[in-house]
């Protein structure tokens, strides 16, 4: 296992340096000069100029440029931004945690409601409550994310008032950002009625949150429903069943353990759809997080602000998919031994 | 009294082309302390059969019977919670692909915890655990395997077949079922381990009393262990009774070319000569015969059997032919 994991993290590594490598090049091909451009000075005086190209290695072949890039940019500098002209990685702290949050409320409601939905899919196979989960994932699948949100926001942001349709936090409250998670801030903080923030930003939280849940939702019913059927029709199942054992016993201590495996593998690589629509839908709710972050950079060509974008967005899926594979390694008795990660 | 009696037990599908009788109108009984047989080729239904007595077969079969009765109550009219209870304790089932009928994702000794029958602990609950240890490594011991500990720890994938298919085993004989039916249990087994298996069922049989229905398509295995046999052919019962009777002399001449289908290796071959078989192939379940459904294969065949034939008694001997083999035939063999 201990080797498995030691190619996983190999794989890991060779993959960002693929994605530097990517986002360098794309960074040579922008317009502008070369030093501006990676280091997001705008207009350095010349001794700056002459610092950049010390720290970047410019004067270099291609290839030293490369591995100072990465030198740079492993070690938390991501130069500065255009329009603010503040660090990046400082910006990135403020924008990361609320994306991460709202990804992360967004994926529980997914795990809580499309979980049981598959099972409960699966184990009344074509029945009435089967034709159900069924339509209603088809139904969400086929639903686009943006429209669904503009309608929640006229239906019950404008029209019934019930949710605010914008940001994080009512203004009213006095918040620190320790560290960048509304709930944890609020509870970490001092002011008066924490109660009354914390329903606050539960409110702002329910709509962005279940928009984003509607698809991984579908998605995870389903999966769920096709793993639990196989395993449903295993022979092990039918061994169980001729042992007496009851049908709660059978589904829940074999069945669903054998087929939530492959699920929870599945669902990491539906990360990358989550976090696409999660940009979407910052923008729509102005969530302060790293999609309208990366909006507002693509708009105002802010080269250094949407090439970090890029390497943390993709880094960051890149390094959770790594993670579920050993997660799943860990947890599947059979695939223990394995040192391809092949099977 | 028999202890399972079943009667012109039909299991039924549908399929596009209509709802097709995959098993029609079997019957078998098998009596307390007896180790029966149920042989035919593959297909021939005999798995179906052992489902539907234990009432696994999924929604899309039709299980009918005249009667299936296990010890005078009626299977097919009790709940499910009911039959439940009566399988697993009074009726247990052992499988083909014993690494596959056990759960991979859970160890082999949690698996037999499970399967303990707990109402008969009467120790305080502290010494559960304990108690629950003795009894598997008791049972463990009594199905041969002897380095418990191991096997108790391990997934099923690190097992073979052969000790899977004893943890199988172990598992049913806790409850002391009084039938076992084994689905085939050798098949995927070294053969170094058949033995052992059938050594096992043997000394359950003898020692419990569990009566067993064996279902196999090695006829040298029927010929050494059991008693009775019933022999099935496309989902018809064609024969059934003494195993002894049967192999000295058939009635039906599918049965007939079962038996001729072994090799006897003292028999006169001469060199390169081809086994005797049947001509022709199963039928396929869309397109069965009417009648007897041996009909299109059957040397002995005739118009009247697109009739399906009745069963005939000949001293503790059915088979259900039209035009069975005399006594001279069948010596010829």
């Amino acid at each position: 296992m201990w080797f498995y994991i030691v190619r996983r993290f190999n794989l890991f590594v060779l993959t960002v340096a693929v994605l530097y490598f990517l986002v360098f090049l794309m960074i040579n091909a922008m317009p502008g000069e070369l030093a501006t451009n990676i280091s997001g000075h705008v207009n350095p005086s010349v001794e700056q100029h002459e610092q950049l190209v010390q720290q970047y290695q410019l004067d270099k072949n291609w290839f030293n440029q490369y591995i100072s890039f990465i030198n740079q940019r492993i070690h938390g500098d991501f130069g500065l931004s255009f329009t603010t002209a503040q660090p990046i990685f400082d910006e990135m702290l403020k924008v990361l945690p609320a994306t991460i949050e709202l990804c992360f409320y967004a994926l529980l409601v997914a795990l809580c409601l499309g979980l049981p939905m598959g099972i409960l899919g699966a184990v009344r196979y074509r029945k009435f409550s089967d034709h159900t989960v069924l339509g209603i994932s088809l139904i969400g699948y086929s639903i686009p994310v943006f429209w669904l949100a503009m309608l929640a926001i006229m239906y019950f942001g404008l029209k019934l008032q019930w949710l605010p349709v914008a940001g994080r936090l009512n203004l009213l409250y006095q918040v620190d950002a320790i560290t960048g998670f509304t709930f944890i801030d609020i509870l970490l903080s001092d002011i008066e009625n924490k109660r009354l923030a914390l329903r606050d930003a539960f409110s702002h939280l329910l709509m962005p949150a279940l928009t984003l849940a509607l698809l991984p939702t579908t998605v995870v019913a389903r999966i769920m429903r096709t793993a639990m059927l196989e395993e449903l029709n295993a022979n092990y199942i039918k061994a169980s069943q001729a042992r007496g054992l009851s049908p709660a016993t059978i589904i829940f201590r074999h069945a669903l353990p054998n087929a939530i495996q492959p699920v929870l593998a599945q669902v990491s690589l539906q990360l990358s759809t989550i976090l696409t629509s999660a940009m979407v839908i910052e923008v729509i709710f102005s969530w302060p997080g790293i999609g309208n972050w990366l909006m507002d950079a693509i708009y105002q060509r802010d080269y250094p602000v949407i090439s970090a974008g890029i390497l943390v967005c993709a880094g960051f899926i890149i390094l959770v998919s790594v993670l579920s594979d050993i997660f799943l390694i860990a947890t599947t008795p059979q695939r223990r031994s394995a040192v391809y990660g092949s099977s | 009294m028999p202890l399972l009696d079943i009667r012109n037990l039909s299991i039924e599908f549908d399929s596009p082309h209509g709802r097709i009788k995959a098993v029609d109108r079997v019957n078998l009984s098998i009596n307390p302390g007896e180790i029966r047989g149920l042989v035919g080729e593959s297909g021939s239904g005999k798995s179906l059969v052992a489902k539907a007595i234990m009432g696994i077969l999924n929604d899309r079969w039709y299980v009918s019977a005249d009667r299936l009765r296990y010890n005078g109550v009626d299977l097919l009219s009790l709940s499910a919670k009911e039959r439940r209870k009566l399988m697993g304790r009074e009726i247990a089932m052992v499988f083909q692909e014993p690494s596959s009928s056990l759960d991979p994702n859970d160890t082999v000794g949690h698996q037999l915890h499970e399967s303990l029958p707990m109402d008969e602990c009467d120790v305080s609950f502290f010494k559960r655990r304990k108690w629950r240890e003795e009894r598997i490594k008791a049972f463990l011991h009594k199905v041969g395997i002897r380095d418990h500990k191991r096997v108790m720890k391990s997934y099923p994938h690190e097992l073979s077949e052969g000790i899977c298919q004893k943890v199988m085993i172990a598992m049913t004989i806790a409850y002391k079922p009084r039938l076992l039916i084994a689905d085939e249990p050798t098949t995927v087994i070294e053969a170094g381990a058949q033995d052992q298996i059938f050594k096992l069922f043997k000394k359950l049989n003898q020692l419990n009393e569990v009566s067993i229905l064996l279902i196999t398509h090695d006829l040298e295995h029927v010929e050494s262990w059991t008693k009775t046999i019933t022999v099935m052919y496309c989902g018809q019962t064609v024969e059934s009774g003494y195993t002894k009777q049967i192999f000295k002399q058939p009635y039906h001449p599918y049965t007939m070319a079962l038996l001729q289908s072994m090799p006897h290796f003292n028999a006169q071959l001469s060199r390169k000569s081809q086994l005797t078989a049947l001509s022709g192939s199963v039928p396929s379940l869309q397109h069965l015969p009417i009648g007897c459904r041996l009909g299109p294969r059957c040397p002995r065949a005739q118009k009247l059997c697109v009739e399906i034939p009745k069963m005939e008694k000949v001293r503790g001997h059915y088979f259900s032919c039209h035009f069975p083999l005399t006594e001279q035939e069948g010596k010829k063999s």
